[in-house]
């Protein structure tokens, strides 16, 4: 039996440290596994004990790329817990604050992760050399999003000024002057950037995903909304656990989120777009159309088209928020400990971001649970590989490891956030 | 003709962390690309496929000893460099991780994990330096006064 096994030790470019393996037989795919090596850090059990008021900066430290993501899903939880409605400011600039991690983020994968795989360089450094105005647009375009993290949140890594019942500073009209050039400069770059990544070559694939994102009744979905999939699940956070499951595959530490009803489904800018292309301003609809970008993209190496869209959205989006924001009264209201419990999904970068917390009556954490995306779309990623190695099985095996790369960094996964709820090595025969 | 002197080779090693340092290099968003130029960066898995195998001249490490893996793992790493900085504070001081030098980290591990007998973890998140040293044990809140 002619077996052939194809090995990846460390998958570049993605955060976190995972591996690959592939395990071909007599022509066909046997195995693709994504081992996940990354040493876990236990947040969910060391937030146990703590007060209400810690839990936003130890669930930043879960994450360096997408802190925010792990504040407002923590925040939302908890403020839902303590019976807490923050007012329209403080919500207006919790949405800013997302457009930054969103911007930031994005170009980090856009420019700097991504677009070296479909122009055949292995970084973004080397491909500067060739391309430097486009590495140099992506790196502004980050920046940006840098700036308006560290207006909000005091810094962009592991922010600070987010606090149960608001801020603890919030910012003056004033202060926005210099960011509102920046952003619109941003905007224009992002368009380029998205006009440049249009022109990649993209592989013909299309893939029959469940996509499941938050729907807001007017925006584009970011804090707030309803579980939503294209199979018509329709559901609030709190009944988050009766409908998705974290489940173990035998002889693994792998913890897979499945939905109960269908198993593998997907989060991220695809399933975001798919399901809320119809709350993007018109003008972003119409670029979306000018580039190609289908409605509905099941291509998941186009994935990065649609990571750029979502940048040009949070641009303007974040304009428009500067334009109409009035300082609240006062920074934040307080907020009083009671025994509840707390549900909350935002939309990361990379996803819907479950988590949950038990208080007892003087806010200390009992329990938390925390879903990242990395974690919703590890069965996907594993089904993409399998596919991807299927259709290139008679590439040179330079090629074919590194069109697997690439199948992995479509979903952008953040393993260090994953990592922490799962260690995954999974086998197929 | 004097051979031209070579580039500095630079390396980037992650250990248990939250990635945040990497980015922070990756943050030099005006001065990354020239930087790069006075560089050879040789591993930087975080953002780059090549791999240049050692020596280093400089190795920076983030993220802080959890795993009996990552225990060896330093210790190839320092072989294989002329310097070695800790950036950040998990490799500096252990990390938000590090929580569970007062914890039990069996406990710790059932209460994420399923089957917590799969993980290999060590009982305690330890700096860079702090290896070979005893744990100092601080009190994780101040006696009430």
């Amino acid at each position: 039996m002619a077996t052939k096994t194809l090995r990846v030790d460390y998958i570049a470019r993605v955060e976190g440290e995972s591996s690959l393996d592939l395990e071909i037989r007599n022509g066909s795919v046997a195995a693709a596994r994504l081992s996940i090596f990354e040493p876990p850090r236990f947040f969910e059990a060391l937030l146990r004990g703590r007060g209400f008021g810690e839990v936003l900066d130890i669930v930043a430290r879960v994450c360096g790329i997408c802190p925010i993501a792990y504040q407002m899903s923590g925040v939302h939880a908890i403020e839902a817990a303590l019976g807490i409605e923050v007012e329209a400011p403080i919500r207006a600039l919790r949405r800013l604050l997302y457009c930054g991690e969103w911007i930031e983020s994005h170009a980090l994968h856009i420019v700097m992760l991504h677009a070296p795989d479909f122009l055949g360089y292995p970084d973004a450094i080397a491909m500067a050399k060739d391309h430097q105005m486009t590495v140099e647009r992506g790196l502004a375009l980050k920046k940006a999003g840098n700036e308006l993290l560290r207006l909000l949140g005091g810094r962009e890594i592991h922010p600070i000024n987010v606090r149960v019942g608001g801020f603890y500073r919030t910012p003056s009209r004033r202060e926005f002057a210099p960011i509102v050039e920046s952003l619109k400069r941003a905007r224009d770059l992002a368009i380029e950037t998205l006009r440049w990544v249009a022109s990649f070559p993209f592989p013909d694939v299309a893939r029959d995903y469940e996509f499941v994102a938050l729907r807001h009744s007017d925006e584009y979905p970011m804090n707030a909304g309803r579980i939503v999939s294209s199979a018509g699940l329709d559901i609030a956070a709190a009944e988050y656990e009766a409908e998705f499951l974290e489940r173990q595959v035998p002889h693994s530490t792998a913890l897979h989120s499945v939905l109960k009803r269908r198993g593998a489904y997907l989060v991220g800018p695809m399933a975001r777009y798919a399901l809320n292309r119809d709350r993007l301003p018109a003008e972003v609809r119409a670029l979306a159309d000018e580039v190609g970008l289908e409605p509905i993209c099941r291509n998941p190496f186009r994935s990065v088209l649609v990571r750029t869209i979502e940048i040009v959205y949070a641009c303007g989006e974040a304009l428009d928020l500067i334009a109409e924001y009035e300082p609240p009264a006062q920074p934040f209201v307080a907020a009083a400990p009671r025994a509840a419990v707390g549900y909350a999904c935002t939309e990361a970068p990379r996803g819907l971001l479950y988590h949950f917390y038990r208080l007892d009556p003087e806010g200390t954490i009992l329990d938390a649970r925390l879903v990242p995306p990395t974690a919703q779309n590890q069965a996907v990623i594993e089904e993409d590989l399998r596919a991807v190695a299927t259709a290139n099985l008679d590439c040179d095996e330079d090629i074919l490891k590194a069109r697997c790369e690439q199948s992995i960094r479509n979903h952008d996964p953040c393993i260090s956030c994953a990592a922490h709820f799962l260690t995954l090595r999974v086998r197929r025969t | 003709m004097p051979k031209p002197s070579r580039k500095p080779r630079l390396a980037v090693w992650k250990f248990a962390s939250c990635d945040g340092c990497q980015l922070t290099l990756l943050d030099c968003e005006d001065e990354l690309l020239a930087l790069a130029e006075q560089l050879d960066i040789a591993y930087f898995p975080e953002a780059s496929r090549r791999i240049i195998s050692g020596p280093y001249d400089l190795s920076l490490v983030e993220g802080s000893i959890t795993t009996p893996g990552d225990a060896e793992r330093i210790r190839r790493v320092r072989c294989l460099s002329k310097k070695l900085v800790t950036i950040g504070a998990c490799a500096t001081a252990g990390g938000i991780q590090a929580l569970r030098n007062f914890a039990d980290v069996a406990e710790f591990a059932a209460y994420v994990y399923p089957h917590p007998e799969y993980l290999k973890t060590l009982a305690t998140a330890v700096a860079m330096g702090a290896l070979d040293r005893p744990m100092v044990r601080i009190p994780q809140r101040l006696p009430a006064s």
